[in-house]
């Protein structure tokens, strides 16, 4: 008696015996749930970097969330004795409550900055530039980054104040060099409103900035100049012309700025500040679009207002705060970062649906071709039990089975081990991308049904052979069918744009595009072939040459690689030339952004003398260093003053001696040329482009020669390669410069725009894509082998040589390999003139433009001989297959 | 003078039908082959009957439609015209679960190649009892009688091994017992001898000779062999997708009493009265384009139409 029943050993047999192409299968599906699992998360994670370098990078310039107050009084000691600071935590916390849950963490730990407007300082031995007073500003920060060092003295004591005692400030030492103060000295600092009170303060200490420099402190630093020292400036117009006065501003403790408001507040307004820094780390790319529209809630007028309301014309309390009437008001400055990010992330997003579904599609393909390959040479077995009376549903049965063995646990494993990939270098809060589920849910259904679908397609009777001129029909109808899809589609995702895309997904009409577009490829391709083929064949013919006329005459019959090899191949390489060409024309434009710099590095800030300008000059790698100064020139009568850019003539001559600009401006003979900015090219515009800022060229601006002995406000520096930290060494310390340099810039555009993910996907894609096709050309190839065996065998008892047989199976191949190689290139580069408005790349470069597609013809060759290349390995394998004898008896078509 | 009784009587009496009571029919049997754009007429109007219970022979040259008639009379294969039935199956219309039902049942299949008829993955036992298990009879019964079959045509011995360890009349022999498995009516072998030395060749006739006579299938061999149809009743030969000629032999006991073995030649007449005559006769006499014939007391006889006996005068001089 033998175990189970008969059908099962059957089955279990034929499992055994189809062992390796079923095991090909689980191969290419646990791939594919690999992929479909961890990709979008992978990409993600890279998107959430991203998003982390831009929100930090404009946090650094002191963007975020913040909240003004146009104050009158403050109730610094409301909140109890001891520690005033902590008063304005209630109402920090209270501005985030209508906030959601998860978004408070994403806005950090705010900052309170409040300013008295500048007063008139006097006391008995301060310094005054011919007669006229300084003006000095009182200002509570409650964080200074890079911290202070007192030098003497201590800082003004945190604390609550006696009532009318004096307030207690503290100056920075360049302060106090410059006016002359004293610890203890007591000031009196007046509004200069008349018949108003001053204050009184005393000097409690000096200071030291510890650090001006580094990236997180040079925004504060630069966003408070007062502080660090007195700057001169122009003061108010008196006896008809306005005196230079020196403005400096000291700190005071939370209570002294409590204690000062009211005489302050009779010169002016009493800016509070309340900076939301946003958290970098908590934020996910994910949650970008929701907090965005969060920030923009807040900022509404409607939102919760904080505020008592008052009756009319009186002012309002806002927490601790008096606030003048409609004083408040909140700006969320980090918004435009958050919806440049979503905009390019859903950029991004459109060509990674793009790879994606020609992945899939080649993947699918592969897969295809494995269970037709198991299907058909198990032809004869087919027939044989048909014959022995099997049913067709009981044959689709089994091959149900033997597809839901393979296809389930390589499900299981390919997402286990995605989740222990993601799993591994995991930390909160990620984003995990759009969800795989429909995805997995298409590979495992192909997988499941491809068995027994073809199955039962190869068990139909085919005893009722269609006529030819049916077929021929049937043909032209599944053509057309194609390519009405194919420009229904494209014609609809023309009109439709990338508006109504889903911030980041995978978008079913994008991902229906490029696998149409590859259809039409291939079915345009089964068209040419013979005709190339026939051309060949004459072509050899003529040549008389034995193996190429066989080859050719033999690959008439049909095309070696069938359909589906020749889709794979179009798909993958329309693929990969539209990926190179997205990536290049990204990193392309940022490249163009950082050539927008003046030069290869620019420093701005003050006191560039020219001992400054020979210590720059000699840093390494430097070659030119080209002084520009920005100055107004007065304009006559009613006119506006025009904008003005002096320019170092004669280091511009030795940077570049066949500048149109500098040639202009020597005058070349004709008096001291000022040159009107109508008058320059762009070229002329590079040098100075720094300098105009955000001025358009059509905006009337003036070039004239930087005087001899005045100092430059920038900078140009030629010299590439030049490094920022060394040219940062090479300044003083005491003042603060920006530095830019190209190098940086590029970086800095790469990692905070969404490049990284973009080429994470475009070359996963394409790596995963070409060893798919190889797969799938190799199977194609198995498929044929047979009738090819056959032939050669037949051509080999004529005398053929072996290694003839392989040269034929490439010359053979080598028609649809161009042809294929052809129409992938063709429809790659065609690909974004196809896609339309669909395909945005201005938010991910971050250009002020829509970007220009960069067609690297080089590299797109290259590709296109990458994939005959393919093609030949592919022939290679299947001839190596063929020569093992045990191996091509595994594979081997049974033959009738 | 008939009445209008006898009209009803004759309208009511069933339509005798082209070879009712035969077991095996064929009648004007079409099958036309579409491959690159040609046609080709396999089987151009073939007309045959065969009785329950016997055991045909089908000769013919090569390309002569022997296999695409045996793959249709199998239900593996569907005619373009005709009309074929089996043990009172019609071939034409039937459904696809009858189609299903007629091969478990009624008809066990032959090929020529050894390695065409087994599956290489299981043993001869497991052989036999697939197409049972297919029709329903499974366990230790499907078991036994399978292990009765083997045994019945010669092959007991071999019953746990795989095809690739049997000798090529061994395998055929299984072939046979798969064929018969569900106890068909009919076993169609098409050259079940054809790849086998002369003495493995008779095993396998043998075999189906056993088959005929202990189960009384109805056997319908394709047979290159003249030694294979020297052993038949009854030898078909086609010509060209037509039955052409027959052959019966039988014994014939002459008066004084001894036996002897004839051979009587026969060609089939279709329904509209055509025959065709048998090539070598076409040729000896050199028949062409027209031929004279004459109808005697009780048979037919041909000439030439140049040859021939004294040509009466025709019909419509003498009158
Ligand atoms: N699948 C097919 N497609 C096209 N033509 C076919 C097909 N099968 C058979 N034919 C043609 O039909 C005709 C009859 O073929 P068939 O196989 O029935 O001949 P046969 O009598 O069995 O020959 P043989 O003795 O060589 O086996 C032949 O001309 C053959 O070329
Ligand atoms: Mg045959």
């Amino acid at each position: 008696m033998r175990i189970a029943g008969v059908r099962v050993r059957t089955a279990l047999r034929e499992f055994r015996a189809d062992g390796a192409l079923l095991a090909c299968m689980a191969v290419l599906i646990g791939v594919s749930a690999l992929m479909v699992s961890a990709g979008p998360a992978l990409a993600a994670r890279l998107d959430d970097r991203a998003l982390r370098r831009s929100v930090a990078a404009a946090s650094e310039q002191g963007l975020g969330a913040s909240v003004t107050l146009d104050t009158l009084g403050i109730d610094a000691g409301g909140a109890g004795a001891g520690a005033p600071a902590h008063a304005f935590d209630g109402f920090t916390s209270q501005l985030l409550a209508p906030l959601p849950g998860w978004a408070r963490p994403m806005l950090g730990v705010p900052s309170i900055d409040i300013a008295t407007p500048f007063m008139l300082a006097a006391a008995p031995g301060l310094a005054t530039v011919g007669g006229v007073a300084p003006e000095v500003r009182v200002e509570y920060a409650d964080q200074v980054p890079g911290g202070l060092r007192y030098v003497a003295g201590t800082a003004p004591p945190v604390g609550a104040l006696a009532p009318n005692a004096v307030v207690p400030i503290a100056a920075s030492t360049a302060t106090r060099d410059v006016l002359h103060l004293t610890v203890g000295e007591t000031v009196a600092l007046s509004p200069g409103t008349p018949g108003a009170t001053p204050a009184t303060a005393r000097v409690v200490g000096f200071f030291q900035p510890i650090d001006t420099t580094s990236p997180a402190t040079a925004a504060f630093w630069h966003a408070h100049p007062w502080l660090r020292a007195p700057v001169p400036g122009q003061g108010p117009v008196r006896d008809g012309f306005s005196p230079l006065i020196q403005r400096a501003t000291v700190l005071t403790s939370a209570a002294g700025l409590a204690a000062i408001t009211p005489a302050a507040s009779a010169a002016g307004s009493v800016g509070t500040t309340i900076t939301f820094p946003l958290a970098p780390g908590k934020m996910t790319a994910d949650s970008a679009a929701d907090l965005s529209a969060e920030l923009g809630r807040m900022t509404d007028p409607a939102f919760d207002n904080p505020c008592t309301p008052a009756s009319y014309g009186m002012p309002e309390q806002c927490g601790p705060f008096t606030v003048a009437r409609g004083g408040l008001a909140i700006a969320a400055d980090m918004k435009p970062t958050l919806d440049r990010f979503v905009t390019a992330r859903a950029e991004v997003w459109v060509v990674d649906s793009f790879s994606l579904a020609s992945l899939a599609t080649v993947a699918l393909i592969t897969l295809f071709s494995a269970a037709r390959l198991t299907v058909g040479r198990r032809e004869r077995d087919l027939v044989l039990h048909r014959a022995r009376g099997a049913s067709v549903r009981g044959l689709m049965a089994v091959r149900a089975v033997h597809g839901a063995v393979v296809t389930v646990p390589a499900l299981v494993v390919g997402w286990i081990t995605a989740r222990l990939w993601l799993l591994f270098g995991s930390h909160d809060p990620q984003s995990s991308g759009p969800g795989p589920g429909w995805l997995l849910a298409a590979i495992g259904v192909a997988g499941l049904v491809l068995l027994p679908g073809l199955t039962w397609a190869g068990s139909r009777s085919r005893s009722v052979a269609a006529a030819p001129a049916v077929v021929r029909r049937r043909r032209l109808a599944v053509e057309a069918g194609v390519g009405i899809l194919a420009v229904a589609a494209v014609v609809s995702l023309h009109s439709r744009g990338i508006s109504g895309l889903p911030a980041a997904g995978i978008d079913p009409q994008i991902s229906l595009v490029p696998v149409l577009l590859g259809a039409v490829g291939a079915v345009v391709l089964l068209r040419v072939h013979p005709v190339v083929l026939g051309g060949s064949l004459r072509w050899a013919r003529r040549r008389r040459s034995a193996v190429p006329v066989l080859a050719f005459a033999q690959a008439r019959r049909g095309p070696g690689l069938g359909a589906a090899g020749l889709l794979v191949l179009v798909l993958t390489l329309a693929g990969l030339v539209f990926g190179g060409l997205v990536t290049r024309t990204v990193t392309g434009a940022h490249v163009d952004a950082a050539n927008e710099v003046s030069g290869d590095a620019v420093v701005q800030g003050r006191g560039l003398n020219p001992a400054v300008r020979a210590e720059v000059g000699a840093v390494a790698g430097v070659q030119h260093v080209i002084g520009e100064e920005a100055l107004w020139t007065p304009g006559g009568g009613t006119t506006p003053p025009v904008k003005t850019i002096a320019v170092d003539v004669k280091a511009l001559m030795a940077s570049d001696p066949t500048s149109r600009l500098a040639h202009l401006l020597a005058g070349d003979g004709v008096g001291a040329g000022t040159v009107p900015g109508t008058a320059l090219s762009a070229s002329d515009l590079r040098v100075v482009s720094t300098e105009l800022g955000g001025l358009s060229p059509a905006d009337p601006f003036l070039v004239v020669p930087l005087a001899a002995g005045s100092d430059p406000d920038t900078l140009v520096i030629d010299g590439p390669g030049v490094s920022e930290s060394e040219l940062r060494a090479a300044l003083p310390a005491n003042i603060t410069y920006q530095i830019q340099t190209r190098g940086t810039l590029t970086d800095d555009l790469d990692t905070s725009t969404l490049t990284a993910s973009l080429d994470l996907v475009a070359n996963a894609c394409a790596a995963l894509a070409s060893a798919f096709a190889l797969a799938a050309l190799v199977l194609e190839l198995l498929a044929g082998a047979r009738s090819r065996g056959e032939a050669v065998s037949f051509l080999r008892t004529m005398g053929l040589r072996s290694r003839s047989a392989t040269s034929m199976l490439i010359v053979q191949l080598l028609p649809p390999a161009f042809l294929a190689a052809l129409a992938g290139a063709g429809l790659g580069v065609l690909i974004p003139r196809l896609l339309g408005s669909a395909l945005k790349l201005r938010a991910v470069t971050g250009g002020a433009a829509e970007p220009v597609i960069r067609v690297d013809f080089a590299t797109t060759a290259a590709l296109g001989g990458g994939v005959v290349a393919l093609v030949l390995l592919a022939a290679l394998i299947d001839s190596g297959l063929a020569r093992h004898r045990r191996l091509g008896a595994v594979l081997r078509f049974d033959s009738r | 003078m008939t009445t209008l009784d006898d009209l009803e009587a004759h309208a009511a009496r069933p339509r005798e039908r082209f070879g009712a009571e035969a077991h095996i029919v064929c009648d004007n049997l079409v099958r036309i082959y579409q491959a690159d754009g040609v046609q080709v007429q396999a089987l151009q109007g073939l007309d045959l009957l065969v009785d329950k219970g016997d055991l045909v022979a089908l000769v013919g040259a090569s390309g002569s439609g022997k296999s695409t008639l045996l793959n249709i009379l199998a239900g593996l294969d569907t005619p373009t015209a005709g009309a074929a039935s089996v043990a009172g199956c019609d071939l034409l219309t039937m459904k696809a679960r009858d189609r299903l039902r007629y091969r478990r049942e009624v008809a066990g299949f032959v090929w020529q190649q050894t390695g065409r008829n087994l599956f290489s993955h299981l043993d001869a036992l497991d052989n036999v009892m697939l197409p049972m298990s297919y029709a329903g009879t499974r366990g230790a019964a499907a078991e036994r009688r399978a292990g009765e079959l083997l045994e019945l045509l010669g092959v007991g011995h071999v019953l746990d091994r795989h095809p690739g360890m049997l000798s090529g009349g061994e395998q055929q022999r299984v072939a046979i017992a798969v064929a018969l498995a569900n106890t068909p009516d009919v076993l169609f072998a098409d050259e079940p001898t054809g790849e086998l030395d002369s003495v493995s060749a008779q095993q396998v006739f043998e075999a189906l000779r056993t088959a005929n006579r202990e189960l009384g299938v109805t056997v319908l061999v394709v047979t290159h062999d003249a030694a294979v149809a020297g052993q038949v009743r009854r030898t078909v030969a086609i010509r060209d997708g037509r039955t052409s000629s027959e052959t019966v032999r039988g014994i014939s006991v002459a008066g004084d009493g001894s036996e002897r073995q004839i051979a009587e030649e026969y060609v089939m007449l279709d329904r509209a009265g055509r025959l065709q005559l048998p090539g070598e006769y076409v040729q000896r006499l050199a028949l062409r384009d027209r031929v004279r014939v004459a109808l005697d007391e009780d048979h037919v006889s041909v000439w030439p139409a140049a040859a021939g006996p004294a040509s009466r005068p025709a019909p419509d001089t003498e009158s």
